[in-house]
């Protein structure tokens, strides 16, 4: 039989060891999240070649302090990795019938933004189908965004994706210049569009980015579209226009 | 056995003090500093009276058998009349007597919201749903803005009918408790939120004013006058920053324009003369009742129906019954938005 005394004792010891238990505990998630962060300041300002382990020789792939790379070169060294940071933004302005589905009513007034944020990501799956006809053999919706007005919703998006050829053979014994281009696809001026035929622009003009990049692979053994922009906007005269750019990053061999 | 239940009832006796409520006892200290600053004036502790000559009691000086608002009540609810933008001039003699306060300080098991507020809210629910990839499917918890509080109005004014005019900048229950032989002629909400009503008593002439009805009506919210203790006045003060300058402008303003709306409609100023707080509880028109038996019985707001303004969506439960049932609202607006299925919206952000 214990007495008081005893129980006191032992409900004294046991809290004190859950209460150590717990301090240890939140000291080691209080290092590890301080490590996270540490970890996370270290790589973006001095951040590791995703090519290191190759062995590659590469210049001009470094910004102008030596530690950050230019921007395409992550995207094009990780060309499988679907959360690179390889973007297409697209914008469009869609009637709000074409956003139903079948038999189904339009929404009451105070549900219109919900309706067209909600579309606006389903629409933004969609445009993912188109990439993926001509450019992206992996698409998925980073974030898209809808407002309703008047009838028609104005959509905008940004995809991530992968890319569907492959980035070209890099021979490990040569020497590679980085290069990153910006190429409008649209020549300076905006394209006229509609809105039915807004979205088989816009299908033309990726099919555009992939031929163009097509073309430097040809040329230069490898290429990667590291990012695409494809706006659709109301025209100064009327209508509609789409203005479109496209950025290429790839190795530039050097003679030996 | 006999024993401990005679113990166990004098345990419960004790624990409730007189009139069955526990809180129905004075409490001691002083109650002028059961109180707390807020941004927009002072908040008092539920068991906090003032009265009308801005003297601060104990609700339990005044009110016999009082008790803190009881939560979970069962209430039967009814419709406030609807409001023709009007309200009846006072009678010759009448007194105005105003209260005006943001809020009241207790939660009643009361919960308003509209369809634009389920639209606004189904929109946030699918940005942060999609952003999550579908993970965070918890809609946000709006309580707090969607709850109505209650403040009790005690009306120990016999000299002449009392003419009450209760103003709120947010969604609020008045629970009028009139001492035997008071008068009241006419009782007038007018609310920013929803308005509500407990124990009108027999006779008085409901008018309201509430929510989308004052655009409507083309009448002014109601609004206090800033003050200086109020702490976004001092904040203002202190940085004198121009935004927050043009804030406490356009906040005098609004409280101009309230007050002389007040004036043409009720004939007296709105806030000279009134009870004007940020969070209150109890309120005392007339005076403090002299000795103990004279004081004004308590009744609780489920004593009789509770009447209310109309909304698109009035809940009343305990807030856990409300919270399942504004969640699952929103979480349809925001599925039926999706086309009837909200799992496309989170396969769409996945890789």
């Amino acid at each position: 039989m214990k007495s008081i005394e005893g129980y006191i004792r032992a409900f004294a010891a046991a809290l004190f060891m859950i209460g150590g238990l717990l301090y240890f505990g939140m000291n080691v998630m209080v290092y590890s999240y301080a490590d996270g962060i540490t970890r996370q300041q270290r790589e973006w300002e001095n951040p590791r070649d995703p090519l290191a382990s190759r062995k590659l020789k590469i210049s001009e792939h470094r910004a102008e302090d030596g530690k950050r790379f230019k921007p395409g070169y992550v995207e094009m060294a990780k060309f499988d990795d679907i959360d690179a940071g390889r973007t297409v933004y697209f914008s469009a302005y869609v009637p709000l019938e074409d956003l139903l589905n079948a038999g189904e009513q339009r929404p009451s007034p105070e549900l219109l933004q919900v309706f067209a944020k909600s579309r606006a990501i389903l629409y933004a799956q969609k445009e993912c189908e188109r990439v993926m006809q001509s450019v992206a053999r992996e698409c998925a919706v980073n974030h898209a965004e809808g407002r309703a007005e008047d009838g028609i919703v104005s959509i905008s998006g940004y995809l991530r994706f992968v890319q569907r050829d492959d980035l070209g053979a890099i021979d490990e014994n040569a020497a590679w210049v980085f290069s990153n281009v910006n190429d409008n696809l649209t020549e300076g001026s905006g394209r006229p569009t509609s809105l039915s035929s807004g979205e088989t622009g816009r299908a033309a003009l990726y099919r555009k980015a992939a031929q163009k990049c097509a073309e430097i692979k040809r040329r230069e053994g490898n290429c990667a579209i590291t990012a695409m922009r494809v706006s659709m906007r109301k025209a100064y005269k009327g209508g509609y226009e789409l203005d479109a750019s496209a950025e290429y990053s790839f190795l530039i061999r050097q003679p030996a | 056995m006999k024993t401990f239940a005679t113990f166990a009832a004098a345990i419960l006796l004790a624990a409730c003090g007189d009139g069955g409520s526990k809180y129905a006892a004075v409490p001691k200290g002083d109650p002028t500093t059961a109180r707390s600053g807020d941004l927009r004036g002072v908040k008092y502790g539920a068991d906090v009276l003032l009265a009308d000559d801005g003297r601060i009691f104990w609700a339990q000086q005044a009110i016999d058998g009082y008790s803190r608002l009881e939560r979970d009540a069962a209430l039967t609810v009814a419709d406030l009349p609807p409001s023709n933008c009007r309200f009846p001039a006072p009678a010759t003699g009448a007194l105005v007597r105003h209260v005006i306060v943001e809020r009241g300080v207790q939660d009643a098991p009361i919960f308003f919201f509209n369809r634009r507020e389920v639209g606004e809210r189904a929109a946030n629910f699918v940005k942060y749903y999609a952003a999550t990839q579908g993970r965070n499917d918890k809609v946000w918890n709006h309580g707090e803005s969607d709850v109505m509080r209650v403040a009790n109005v005690v009306v120990t004014e016999k000299s002449a009918p009392v003419y009450l005019v209760l103003s709120s900048e947010t969604n609020v229950l008045w629970n009028i408790l009139a001492a035997p032989g008071a008068t009241i002629s006419n009782i007038a909400l007018i609310s920013n939120g929803a308005a509500g009503l407990a124990n009108a008593p027999d006779g008085a002439a409901i008018n309201v004013l509430a929510d989308e009805r004052l655009d409507a009506c083309r009448t002014p919210q109601p609004m206090r006058r800033p003050q200086d203790n109020w702490g976004f006045i001092r904040n203002s003060k202190e940085s004198g920053a121009g935004y927050m300058k043009e804030a406490v402008a356009n906040n005098n303003r609004y409280a101009a324009d309230y007050s002389r709306w007040f004036r043409e409609t009720f004939g007296v100023p709105s806030e000279s003369d009134a009870i004007a707080q940020m969070g209150l509880s109890n309120a005392l028109i007339g005076p403090m009742p002299a000795r103990e038996a004279d004081r004004v019985p308590y009744r609780a707001i489920g004593a009789g129906p509770v009447l209310l303004t109309p909304k698109d969506y009035r809940i009343v439960a305990p807030l856990a019954d409300y919270a399942k049932a504004h969640d699952a609202i929103i979480t349809e607006a925001a599925r039926k938005a999706a086309g009837g299925d909200l799992g496309a919206i989170a396969r769409a952000t996945k890789s």
